[in-house]
This record gives structure tokens, sequence and C-alpha cells, in this order.
């Protein structure tokens, strides 16, 4: 195959991958401000993730330059998979607490929380067999559709002088705002998906870090848009009683009963970003397993067996509350540097050779 | 390779398939569809809930007497069959969310308050703090339908809500959803009067709430007001005679979580334009009938020196009728109109036309707008008010 059609399916492969980068990095982005961001910040919670999103186009451009073998044999590049492994999948059951969190408040509102729980797992496993090359794809035709469906439903559902929400800007002070802004930042943890050498039709032409980064930071830049419909549909009053997670999620509550058709069709926007960005994840952490165990590689058993760990995951959770997945995600930055550092270190050796 | 992959798809879709079916689990005939719902103070503290619902049946059951009223403990339910499709029950209990409760535990139906048009507070209830906590448990933990329109009554609550028939066609709600939509075309009902959005004002600090005021027909149809504009009045002394017994005109405004006075029709079409949500499209002024020309341009402010200011900008049509007045005498009595409504309003505490929304934005913290005691200023700001009418 010549080699001018081998960049170009590289890069569209490489594409579609950063659209899914993308999509993950938007979601988590929302659904941890919803969390934590909105009763910190309240109107201001949007401003809390600001840092988060210039972190995940840091993170993705910073994520390129690693064309490390991850996994390759040697005991310490077995860990960092491993460890990028953990990230990606816990990532995912954040992403999945919220995405059932909400669906108990909305559309399943009298079924058991398992119940839902299980069904979520099922579509994301469904979704994730094609692996990742699938769920890129997908990524790649709906990045265009996700935020302007998103945008219109804002634009048809906002009600006249929405803006007013917005005010005071700063919210609940620099304080307040600052520790949102610190907590919001593990939610750019799926850039790090990017750090995946990628199959076989991604070897060719690597694009640049800008590349990467312009299309995550782009992508968390959509989630963290989407944390201004809280203060816009509701005013910092409302926010400050609102004390469940899933109900911060739904974001079109105040001034529901009109227009129920566009409800609807955001809510199901919603749930689709949130769901393909799970999906993207568990694929991401099945790569990275493989990397970490490639015997298992074969027969798919990765992918089984972190949809048990995922499913033991929500089980906990639905013990003790799905809030709890959302306090624990600053633990995602912890394996962070480890992933990071070392592939730094060995590009230059690679350069000085 | 495929056949395990198919096999694991097959595997997966089939749980999904599972897990999907039933996940509504509640049949029609199985809930009480609430269409209508009022809440009285009952003795001692406690609420008295009545609500109208569908019974499912077209059968006239025969007017019994309500049933013996509860204690203040709570208990006790009194039917009320007297509207063919439609039954009435009321409930006595501490609080509205234990009323509701015993409705629903001593129906055999759950109640749904999903197709819900109207909540009925009486007067008195409307000027407690307990309105705000009754919509509030109303509109959070029964999922009511929040479009539903928050209406104020002098009279009993419940007996608002017994005679309240469909007239014309055969179904109660699109009755009551046809009567709001056209009163409020006419712009005498406040524009925002839907559940969700009266919660909201009610715990905003930045606007008040204004509900629709409405009350039971005193019959009296030779009662003329010479001096007064015809719907310059409030609901209950208007000169008419109607199957409909319950008339719906102008406010009832709020200061917080308490109503604090009332705005005619005519106050409220007013209020309508100052905020921008008129929709009438003619008025009549001086015996002569115009047609608005939209857009009508108001712009709200808040002046340096602390002064409610507005602007309004309006082009009529002259379509039927002589006008006897000019365009400068037309805006003159609009300037006099609002400010003597803005004057009304802020007598009463109300911020219902939102200038507060407009006051925040100089603040860049909660803590610095809630410390900077707007509430105060907002009552002793003098009012300007400018109007510009052309006449084509």
């Amino acid at each position: 195959m010549p080699r001018n059609m081998n960049n170009q399916r590289a890069l569209a492969a490489w594409r579609a991958r950063a659209c899914a980068a993308a999509v993950a990095c938007g979601a988590q982005i929302f659904c941890l401000g919803a969390g934590i961001a909105v009763p910190l910040g309240l109107n201001a919670a949007w401003l809390c993730a600001l840092p988060a999103v210039m972190l995940a186009a840091l993170l993705a451009a910073r994520a390129r330059g690693v064309r490390a073998s991850l996994g390759a044999g040697r005991n310490m590049e077995r860990l960092r998979a491993l460890l990028l492994c953990a990230v990606m999948l816990f990532s995912c059951l954040l992403l999945l607490a919220a995405c059932v969190s909400l669906c108990t408040q909305t559309l399943l509102s009298h079924a058991r929380v398992i119940h839902c729980a299980a069904l979520t797992l099922l579509f994301i496993l469904l979704a994730a067999i094609p692996r990742m090359e699938g769920v890129c794809r997908l990524c790649f035709a709906l990045r265009l559709f996700l935020p302007a469906g998103l945008l219109l439903c804002m634009l048809t559902l906002l009600p006249r002088g929405a803006v007013s929400g917005l005010f005071p800007l700063l919210g609940t002070g620099a304080g307040p705002v600052s520790l949102g802004a610190l907590c919001m930042l593990p939610a750019a943890a799926p850039a790090l998906m990017l750090l995946l050498p990628g199959g076989e039709k991604d070897a060719g032409m690597l694009p640049r870090p800008g590349f990467f980064a312009l299309r995550a930071g782009l992508g968390a830049l959509c989630g963290a848009g989407l944390l201004l419909l809280p203060a816009l549909f509701s005013g910092y009053e409302a926010l400050r009683t609102q004390s469940v997670w899933g109900a911060r999620l739904r974001l079109s509550a105040v001034g529901g009963g009109q227009k129920p058709l566009w409800h609807m069709a955001l809510l199901l926007t919603q749930f689709a970003a949130m769901t393909l960005g799970a999906c993207a994840l568990l694929c991401a952490a099945e790569e990275a397993f493989s990397l970490a165990f490639p015997r298992l590689q074969r027969r798919r058993s990765g992918l089984l067996i972190l949809a048990a760990l995922l499913m033991a995951g929500l089980r906990l959770f639905s013990g003790i509350g799905y809030e709890a997945a959302m306090y624990a995600a600053p633990l995602i930055a912890l394996p962070v540097p480890l992933l990071l550092l070392p592939a730094g270190k060995r590009k230059r050796k690679a350069a000085d050779r | 390779m495929n056949g395990i992959k198919r096999a694991m798809a097959g595997l997966l879709l089939a749980g999904a398939l599972l897990l999907m079916t039933g996940c509504g689990g509640q049949e029609i005939e199985s809930s009480l569809f609430v269409v209508s719902m009022a809440v009285d103070p009952a003795p001692e503290g406690a609420l008295r809930v009545t609500v109208k619902a569908l019974s499912g049946t077209q059968e006239s059951g025969a007017a019994q007497p309500q049933g013996s009223e509860a204690t203040a403990q709570g208990g006790g339910e009194a039917a009320d069959q007297s509207e063919p499709g439609y039954i009435t029950l009321s409930a006595t209990a501490p609080s509205c969310l234990r009323a509701l409760s015993l409705l629903g535990a001593t129906t055999p139906r759950t109640l749904s308050l999903s197709q819900l048009q109207e909540i009925v507070l009486s007067r008195t209830l409307a000027q407690t703090d307990a309105a705000l906590s009754i919509l509030r448990e109303i509109h959070a933990l029964y999922r009511a339908n929040s479009a539903a329109i928050v209406v104020v009554t002098p009279d009993d609550a419940g007996d608002f809500i017994r005679r309240q028939r469909a007239l014309l066609g055969t179904r109660l709600s699109q009755y009551l959803r046809v009567l709001f939509e056209h009163s409020a075309d006419m712009d005498v009902i406040p524009p925002n009067a839907q559940l969700s959005a009266v919660v909201a004002a009610m715990e905003s600090g930045t606007h008040d709430a204004a509900a629709v005021y409405a009350a039971g027909s005193s019959g009296a149809d030779d009662l003329l007001l010479r001096d007064t504009a015809e719907l310059d009045r409030l609901p209950g002394h208007l000169p008419r005679t109607s199957p409909a017994q319950n008339e719906y005109l102008g406010s009832a405004v709020f200061s917080g979580a308490r109503m604090t006075g009332t705005l005619t029709g005519s106050e409220t079409a007013l209020l309508c334009l100052l905020t921008g949500r008129a929709r009438t499209r003619s008025t009549v002024i001086g015996g002569a009938q115009y047609r608005v020309n939209l857009p009508t341009r108001v712009k709200l402010g808040v002046a340096p020196d602390g002064a409610l200011t507005a602007h309004i900008r309006m082009s009529l049509t002259l379509v039927a009728g002589q006008g006897g007045e000019s365009a400068q005498e037309i805006a003159a009595r609009i300037e006099q109109d609002a400010v003597s409504l803005l004057r009304k309003l802020q007598a009463a505490g109300s911020d219902a036309a939102g200038y507060g929304l407009l006051a925040v934005r100089r603040h860049m913290t909660i803590g610095q707008w809630e410390s900077s005691g707007w509430a105060d200023a907002y009552r002793s700001a003098p009012v300007r008010v400018t109007a510009e009418v052309k006449v084509l």
C-alpha cells in the first residue's frame, strides 16, 4: 500500500481516536462538575471547569509525544499499562455512576437502581464489542452532532432572561471556586487514552501534539459549557438546595413541562454523550489491559474481567451511594505522574540517539 | 472467533432485553390522575388538601355531604362526586405532604400529579411562609406537572375547585389549559405563574413571584363602577353572570415566600408590558381600538443613583373608532400608570418586574449581593418611567 495512503489512514484513525478522547473528556468534566463544582461554586461551576479544560488539552498534547512501548515486555512498562488501565476503568466507573444517577432521576425513576446500573453496563459492553476502533468511528461521526444537538436544545429551552442566572459572576467567591477548580482537575484524565499506541491502522504518520490538544480541548470545553446550563436554568438559589447528584445532572428540571419533546431530546443527547464516553474509556482500559497481559488479548478476556470489575464497583456504590464515586475522583490523579514522566525521559534518550 | 463474538453479543442483547421489560410497571388504571388541587388552612395549624381527579367513569354520583373533618393529628377523607367523570377528595393533616400521603394511602390508586393543571392556595395560606414549603413539596416530592398554574383565591380553595366545571368540551384538564392560555393571551394573568417558575421566584433573591388571582363570581351583573375600566378590577366583582362561577383575573404578588398584594387585570397587563411578555395585540384607549405593533421595546434599568427606570417604546395603529388622544397624551398616561404600578409593587415589597436581576450584575460574589441590602433599597428607590408612543 502506498505510503501516502498509509499516512492518510493513520491520520483518520488518530483523528477518530482524538474525537473519542474529546467526548470522554467533555462527559467527564460535565459529570464531575455537576457533582463537585456546582455545590462549591453554584452558578460559577463553569469557571471551576476551565483549568480542567486546559489540563485536558495539555495531557492530550503530552500523551502524543509518547510513542513508548507500553507493556512491551519490561515489568515497569507493564505496570504503567496496568496503571493506565486502572485510571481508564475508574473514569469509566465514574461516568457509569453518573449515568445511573441521572437515569434514576429521569427515564427509569421507578426502577431499581441495580437494574439501571446493569442496563447501562450492558449497553456499553455491546458498544465495546467492535473494540476501540468502532467507538472511535462513532465518536468521529457524532463529533458535530452532539455539540450541535445540545446547543439547539439549549437555545430552544432556555427561558427569557436566563442570562441573569450567571450573576454574580464569581458565584460563592474566589476561594470556593478555586477549590472547585482543584477538585475538577481529575476530570481531564480521559485524555490519557491517547497514551495508548493504537492499532495497526494507526501505524504511520503521527499527527502533531496540537492535533490532539485541539480536539481534546474542544471536547472538554463543550463539557465546561454544559456546566453553564444549571445556572442559566435555575439560578444560584435553586442550585443551593439541590443536594442530589442526579438532580444536578438533570439540567432542565426547572421550567420543565413546557416543550417536553425538547426536554427529552436534551436528556437523550446527554445520555448519548455520557455512554459514548464511558464506552470509549472501557475500550481504552481493555487495550491497556491487553498490553499488560498480552496472553489474555485473544479471547477478549480482558473485556469480561473489566466488565465484572465495573459491575462490582456499581454494586458497591449502589450500597454506599453513587456520590461516593464522585468524592473518590481525585484518586485518578495519583498515577498520572508515573504515566507521563518516565515516557518523557525515554523520548529524550531516543532523541539523543 | 466470529462465533464467540456473536455468542457474546447475543448474550448481551438478551440480557439488555430482559432488563428492559416493564420498566414503567404501572397501569393507567392504577393511577389517580389529579387535575386540580387546593390547599386550605385547617384548625390547629393543620392543612386541608382537596384534589379533583379523574374517576374513570362517566356516571354522575349523587353529591354526598362532606366527610368529617380530621383532627389536627391527621386522618379523615371526604369524597364528593357530583360531576360526571371526576371525583373530589380531601384530607386534613399537619402538613401538605402528610395529607397527600393520606390521600394516596386511602384511595386504591397511586396518586399521580403528572396531569395537574392548577394548584389553588387560599389567600390566608399564601400570606404565610407555609406557601413556599407546600409548593416545594408538591413540585419536588410528588413530581407534579411543573407547568401547573398556581392560583391564589380569597375564597375557600376547596370550594373553588369543587365548583370548577368543564363548560366547553368534556375534559376539565383541556378546559383549564385553554382558559389559562386564553387569559395569558389577554395579559390578564401574570406570565410566569407556572409552578416551577413560582417556586424558583419565591426562592430567588433577585426577583419575586406572581401567581394568578381568582375568586368566585358574586353574580351581580348590575354592578357598575363608572370610573373604573372593566379589567381594572379584582375577580369576584365583575358585572357578569355565567355558568363559569370562577373568575381568573389579576395577580397575587409575593415578596419572598409570602403574598403581599394584588394587582388588577389592567395592572397585570401593564406588568406584562414592562417585563416584555405582553402578548395582547390590541388595546382600547379613549374609545378607540388600536393594534399594538410588535415588538414593543421595553428597557428596564437601575440608575447609578438607585432609581428604578423604565423606557417603553411602542407603536400603535388605529383600527376602529376615533382616536381622541394624541400620541403624547397616550404616552403620558402609560407613564403615569407604570409609575403607579411600580410604586404599588414597591409598597408591597414585591420585585415582580425583576429589577433585582439587573442589580445583581453589579456584584461579583453571592456574599456581596446578599449583604447589599437590595430589599430595602428597592422599597425606597425613586421611580422614573419614560414612554414613546407613535400612532400610525
